[in-house]
């Protein structure tokens, strides 16, 4: 029991402890129990920066050429559970477009099949710093002059 | 011999002391109100995540098999995802883990039904490990911990089966409750990982000088995720508010590790980490991750605040005595049920045919089993059953049935009084 104790609380005491000589040591001893206890985590909420996310959006092109533009994140409740999921998922996306952008549109495709879609279109909306003096102007985050458009991929959907 | 005295000398306070901190017989119920915390989010959770299943887990969805092998790179991640071919399996241990963790949150058959939900939360991560946030990890390190604990020894399903089991042989039974060193050892993990996890969070705030500099919640409120025309208004015009806001959070988060342990500044922290995560759930709809933390925080309860709690509600509701027709096997043994849910032991008992009642006779029992309140006003039947189960807490989920406003009584007058006529043959 003692030895139960001794172990696991040296494990959770590791598992955030930053890049040291020491803790790599320990790391090499503890890395198999956290990782498969899935206990590995630097507890660093909304540290040492608070990040200012962007927003995922979407444009399908359909067979007649007319684009639909599709903003994920209103399609959420914020009080469903799932939708720090959700919104973590399309920032991991939007991070690396590389690796996860053709699953993403290959996706989309399938789940905008009504729309017979020929291409999907992955877009990053980056917002830019907003003050509290902007804000006391009547200003909003969201106005286009704070937000910055990039395209990150445009991915072919498949012929039906 | 000198080595010898010096040895035992040191070596028995060195025990005592390591007892005191990790092997005191206690309780497990701050440990059971944390699994039945927990339990309740994850089916909650899990639940509402089912129409989502394939897309989020499966093999067509958001993260297609090809493309894990960018983020599971340890052969010690495994998840039991990876071993499904057809859709149907998914559906099967979806099923199968939403029922365990109800098992769990009930705690019914919880010393093995606390497996499958640690391995299925640890394999639902795993298998789209880039969807996952914070209290994922908190999650499992909290179920970790719960299934080393001798959970379900109280408040639970498990407790009221063995309190019934007794009971079946005598009614006045009632079976000790269940205190262990290694309840309280387990207890401890939890409370060094909440104190753990507060101390890293602290420091690594106090990296980034948004935290340095008290600005970090200005930008919290920007982001699209957390917006708020309000609130954003009203830190702007009251910038300060920012400032006490920034830095209130990391004072919280770096005293909780060093101040909760001790008795008197105790109610304080934990208070103040309670404040902490109502805010984050109320002003940034962090509503689960709010939630487990606060669970996790309940280790720090000590068992005789929830005793004291226990007596006060007690002495609040005041005596009950339910009177009962100790000749009838069928009264016997839905009074043995009934009973077992009574954790407080709020209910006293009385059977008529040995012991009569002096406020109730015995023509009135014979007709129905009565509740005797201190005021001396006896209730037949199933108004005494109704007046019970709102006033003991093991029976609050009988609430719903007995106060459906109308039907409850349409219903349950005649439900009862053919049951009560008929008792014989049952």
């Amino acid at each position: 029991m003692s030895l139960l104790v001794v172990w696991h609380t040296l494990a959770i005491v590791v598992a955030p402890s930053p890049d040291s000589a020491i803790t790599r040591s320990a790391r090499l001893l503890f890395e198999p129990y956290l990782t498969l206890f899935r206990l590995e985590n630097g507890w660093s909420f909304y540290a040492p920066y608070v990040r200012v996310e962007p927003e995922f959006r979407y444009v399908v092109e359909d067979a007649s050429g007319e684009r639909h533009t599709f903003v994920p994140a209103h399609k959420l409740s914020r009080f469903h559970p799932i939708d720090v999921w959700v919104k973590d998922w399309y920032i991991h996306v939007m991070d690396t477009p590389e690796t996860y952008g053709d699953a993403v549109a290959a996706y989309l495709c399938r789940e905008h099949a009504l729309l017979h879609p020929v291409s999907i279109t992955l877009l990053e909306i980056e917002q830019n710093e907003f003050s509290p003096e902007d804000q006391l102007s009547g200003k909003h985050p969201f106005d286009p002059e704070f937000l910055d458009e990039k395209t990150l991929t445009t991915v072919q959907c498949p012929n039906e | 011999m000198l080595a010898r005295v010096n040895q035992i000398t040191f070596a028995a306070p060195l025990r005592e002391a390591w007892s005191q901190v990790w092997f005191q017989d206690k309780p497990t119920s701050s440990l059971e109100i944390a699994r039945m915390g927990i339990g309740a989010a994850l089916v909650l959770h899990y639940g509402l995540a089912t129409p989502y299943l394939l897309t989020f887990w499966g093999d067509d969805g958001w993260m297609p098999r090809a493309l894990l092998a960018n983020e599971i790179t340890d052969p010690w991640q495994q998840s039991v995802f990876f071993y499904f071919t057809a859709p149907w399996q998914w559906s099967a241990f979806h099923a199968f883990f939403l029922f365990c963790c109800a098992a769990f949150m009930l705690g019914w058959r919880t010393s093995w039904v606390k497996w499958p939900v640690l391995i299925g939360h640890i394999s639902y991560d795993y298998r789209n490990p880039i969807m996952t946030y914070g209290v994922d990890s908190i999650v499992a390190c909290l179920l970790l911990i719960l299934c080393f604990a001798p959970v379900g020894r109280a408040m639970s399903l498990d407790r009221v089966r063995e309190v019934r089991s007794a009971k079946r042989k005598s009614l006045g039974a009632s079976p000790a409750a269940f205190i262990s060193p290694w309840a309280f050892a387990c207890t401890r993990l939890m409370q060094i990982q909440m104190a753990v996890l507060f101390f890293f969070s602290a420091i690594s705030k106090l990296a980034g000088d948004d935290w340095w500099g008290g600005n970090a919640i200005w930008w919290l409120f920007t982001n699209s995720y957390y917006y708020n025309n309000d609130i954003l208004n009203l830190l702007a015009s009251q910038y300060w508010l920012v400032n006490v806001a920034t830095y209130g959070t990391i004072l919280i988060e770096i005293a909780f590790p060093f101040l909760i342990w001790q008795r008197r500044s105790r109610p304080y922290m934990l208070a103040a980490a309670l404040f902490l995560h109502l805010q984050f759930a109320v002003l940034m709809h962090l509503y689960y991750f709010s939630w487990v933390m606060i669970m996790g925080h309940m280790s720090f309860v000590r068992p005789e605040w929830l005793s004291g709690l226990g007596a006060a509600w007690k002495r609040k509701m005041g005596e009950m005595e339910m009177v009962y027709d100790g000749a009838c096997g069928f009264c016997k043994r839905s009074m043995a049920w009934f009973l077992a849910f009574d954790g407080l032991r709020q209910i006293q008992i009385r059977d008529f045919r040995t012991n009569p009642s002096p406020i109730v006779s015995d023509e009135q029992m014979i007709k129905a089993l009565y509740l005797v309140l201190p005021d001396g006003r006896a209730l037949p039947g199933f108004e005494a059953y109704r007046y019970v189960v709102l006033r003991v807490p093991g029976l609050w989920w009988q609430v719903p049935l007995f106060y459906v406003p109308l039907f409850s009584r349409l219903f349950g007058h005649p439900i009862y009084n053919w049951i009560a006529a008929n008792r014989s043959r049952l």
